[in-house]
């Protein structure tokens, strides 16, 4: 068996560390309905307010249910919808680029037609106007957020797309009798693929803020789900008298955040090193 | 060198322009005393014939009413001097002769029946004023009513019969010229409304000079725009402010009971089973939500009314919170968790309801709360929070929570047959029982107050032993304001807020 030797250089190294965190993140959310020391949905007035203790690691909301619970519960719903968003909306849209470019012409006028249109809003206020119409609820808030979400991913496809189509690989690919879609998918795909990953795990971070946002809004899960946005948003006016209540929660979304971040940076700085951040 | 001096004066400009964007503008001469009053609901016109856009220029003290509510809801005079009710379907009611507008014009009788005549043909709820017929002999005015209304001298507590300068008054919607001790200055659709004291107010010289009135729509920006100075009184903060501002000596809260309940429809065309409502309203605990989920600011109800009142919850027999009890009144009717997932079942099927109800108050905090109390006796619910309640009227819930105030004129008529008859306004539940519409009908025609608080509290029992509704309970109005001011204390009706007296030191 041909021994893989891993490369151990600083960014490579980086990189399986961010990857490990994040993996170790990704089975926290998993197992989170049997880690949580509380039912998080399960109210007690009584035990409204109260500060961290041992009993309750992150103190409970104004319903007296345990944030600490609630927050891993959020873990769940936060990162799987955004792997989810990202993933979708990363293969349509890759999808939709790839056969503009190679197509080019009057298709690729009019679908990049579209892509324009959609351009043309700001994200998340188009997100918000959707998820609005459609109503709350956290299928709908990643609707609204996909409707906006592919466009980035057709626009590089289809450049890339096109720088590559006059290479001499290509050509002779063409000589040599492969369908169009094998050309697309088999030979140009893998090639143009570098920024594209790198977007894609940009991206993750950002739509854990979208959903967040539009749960904060309202019109993201519904109560009672627990969802770090609505946490937040639930806690909001009692950021003076019991600030534990939209703290943890956010102080959580920061640091999940900042991963999924530092990790597209990482395969950035690996995949393109004139791009490299210190 | 130039470079550096460039930079330098650029620094400089751009430090200044940040300092004069900072500093806080002049609100008024030196002497005069300024009020800036912070208000979350947004008003894009003062008309008060129209809607309920009454209750904001009686609040803002720019109209008045021929009668006002006192803080037990019983009528005491106003702009009228006395009443008296000759037969079933005749009244007479007495003018005050030294009231003036604002802009020093007397009040006439016949102004009042102008504005009667207009509220009655301008808005629903007033009908029977614009059905009525009215003679005028100098400061006397006699209604003759199309039929007997009982309730006429409340009706005319109602903001929408406010008296208006209606010849003189250019602009209905953003200037209307009343009796009040205030007058609109300046008028800017959702952001501001500018008011200057009245010189010919006719009962006494207002205190404060200016006000403004500031809209801001949300609650936490409130909260902190009267930390900050930027508004001198808050109106609608929640419970959620309370701690805040109590140790805070800088700040007073005035608190008052009212009749605004937290009203629970039971869809009784989906939640027909008896049995389900009543453990649903077992399950409810009111006093841990009033005392932990409210912090003390609504007080638990029975019925549709405030306790204290004769026909309130104090004379009615309710569901007292039990859970267990709850739980024992379902698997008699037959639910029963068979296949262990917590939620009970019957006939195969899951018991589940829909819980339902819009942005308002803290109708959020409840729902998210039932949510919660359902699921501990073994029923799934599934909330769902709308913008506004306009889901009622498509009966699209099989339990709503809807905040509404049941007495608003110092009277149960009103709300009763709009949410018990059949054909009554708010009956978003369907309730339908045919002796509790004949008991409306009597209540209807009706004189004698003793007799009527009987009427009212036999149609709140029929309905209440069928667990045909509910209520959380009544909310205290609060008014956040700086301490330095006086004379300011919320109404049971909210109707009353602005006046001549309040005062700043």
């Amino acid at each position: 068996m041909k021994k893989i030797k891993l490369p151990m250089d600083a960014v490579h190294k980086r990189l399986y560390f961010l990857f490990g965190v994040v993996l170790i993140l990704i089975v926290l959310s998993l197992v989170a309905p049997w880690l949580c020391p509380h039912d998080p949905n399960l109210t007690d007035l009584k035990l409204a307010k109260q500060p961290p203790s041992s009993e309750y690691p992150f103190g409970t909301d104004s319903y007296g249910r345990c944030v600490f619970s609630r927050v891993l519960m959020g873990a769940k719903v936060s990162i799987f919808a955004s792997l989810a968003l990202v993933m979708g909306t990363f293969i349509f849209g890759t999808a939709y680029g790839v056969v503009c470019g190679y197509y080019g012409g009057k298709v690729d006028r009019a679908l990049m037609g579209v892509v324009d249109i959609l351009l043309a809003f700001p994200d998340m206020i188009l997100a918000i106007a959707v998820a609005g119409i459609l109503g709350g609820g956290l299928i709908n808030a990643m609707i609204a957020l996909a409707v906006t979400g592919w466009t980035q991913y057709a626009r590089l496809a289809r450049g890339s797309v096109m720088a590559v189509k006059s290479e001499v690989y290509i050509q002779a690919a063409r000589i040599s009798g492969n369908s169009h879609s094998r050309i697309m998918w088999r030979h140009m795909l893998p090639n143009i693929s570098g920024p594209l990953i790198v977007t894609a795990t940009l991206q993750i971070g950002g739509m854990m803020m979208g959903i967040a946002g539009l749960s904060f809004l309202g019109i993201g899960v519904q109560i009672p789900q627990a969802e770090w946005g609505s946490m937040i948003n639930e806690g909001r006016s009692l950021m003076q008298t019991a600030p534990w209540i939209i703290l943890y929660p956010g102080v959580v979304m920061l640091l999940a955040v900042m991963i999924f971040n530092l990790l597209g940076d990482t395969v950035r700085d690996l995949l393109d090193p004139k791009q490299q951040t210190i | 060198m130039k470079r550096k001096v460039l930079i330098m004066l650029l620094s400089l400009i751009l430090m200044v322009a940040v300092l004069a964007g900072c500093g806080n503008s002049e609100t008024g001469s030196s002497g005069k005393k300024h009020l800036v009053w912070g208000e979350t609901q947004a008003v894009s016109s003062l008309d008060p014939a129209v809607d309920w856009q009454g209750w904001f220029t009686v609040r803002y003290a720019i109209s008045e009413t021929l009668f006002k509510l006192d803080m037990e809801l019983v009528p005491e005079p106003w702009l009228a001097e006395s009443y008296e009710n000759v037969d079933a379907n005749t009244w007479k009611i007495t003018i005050k002769d030294k009231v003036t507008f604002s802009n020093g014009d007397p009040l006439t009788a016949e102004m009042v029946v102008n504005n009667l005549k207009r509220v009655g043909s301008t808005n629903k709820r007033a009908a029977a004023f614009g059905e009525a017929a009215y003679v005028v002999a100098g400061n006397v005015i006699t209604i003759t009513t199309a039929s007997p209304f009982p309730t006429l001298i409340n009706e005319l507590c109602d903001p929408y019969t406010s008296i208006i300068d209606l010849d003189k008054t250019a602009d209905l919607d953003k200037a209307p010229i009343g009796t009040g001790p205030y007058v609109v200055a300046d008028f800017v659709e959702k952001t501001t409304i500018d008011l200057t004291a009245n010189k010919n107010y006719w009962d006494g010289t207002p205190k404060i000079d200016t006000v403004q009135v500031k809209f801001v729509t949300d609650t936490d920006t409130m909260v902190m725009a009267l930390q900050s100075g930027e508004v001198d009184v808050a109106m609608n903060l929640t419970s959620d402010s309370r701690e805040t501002f109590e140790s805070n000596n800088d700040f007073k809260i005035e608190e008052v009971s009212t009749s605004r309940a937290y009203f629970l429809y039971y869809n009784l065309q989906t939640v027909a089973d008896q049995a389900v409502r009543q453990a649903i309203s077992m399950a409810i605990d009111k006093e841990g939500m009033a005392d932990f989920l409210f912090d003390g600011s609504i007080t638990p109800a029975v019925g549709a009314f405030p306790n204290d009142l004769a026909y309130g919850g104090s004379h009615l027999k309710g569901a007292t919170f039990n859970v267990e009890e709850a739980k024992k009144v379902l698997s008699a009717a037959g639910y029963i968790d068979t296949d262990g997932d917590g939620i009970i079942e019957k006939d195969g099927k899951p018991l589940s309801v829909s819980i339902v109800t819009y942005k308002r108050l803290k109708n959020e905090a409840i729902v998210t709360e039932l949510q919660s109390e359902l699921k501990a006796i073994g029923i799934g619910g599934e909330v769902t929070v709308h913008d506004n309640s306009d889901f009622f009227k498509a009966g699209e819930f099989d339990i709503g929570i809807y905040s509404i105030v049941t007495t608003a004129v110092g009277d149960p008529q009103a709300f009763l047959s709009g949410t018990l008859g059949t054909a009554g306004v708010t009956n978003f539940g369907h309730y339908y029982n045919a002796e509790t519409d004949q008991l409306l009908i009597q209540l209807k025609a009706e004189f004698d107050s003793d007799k009527r608080a009987q009427l009212a509290i036999e149609v709140q029992q029929k309905a209440l032993d069928e667990f045909a509704f509910d209520n959380i309970g009544f909310v205290n109005m609060a008014m956040y304001m700086d301490a330095n001011i006086t004379g300011l204390k919320p109404h049971p009706t909210d109707y009353y807020q602005m006046n001549a007296e309040m005062d700043m030191n």
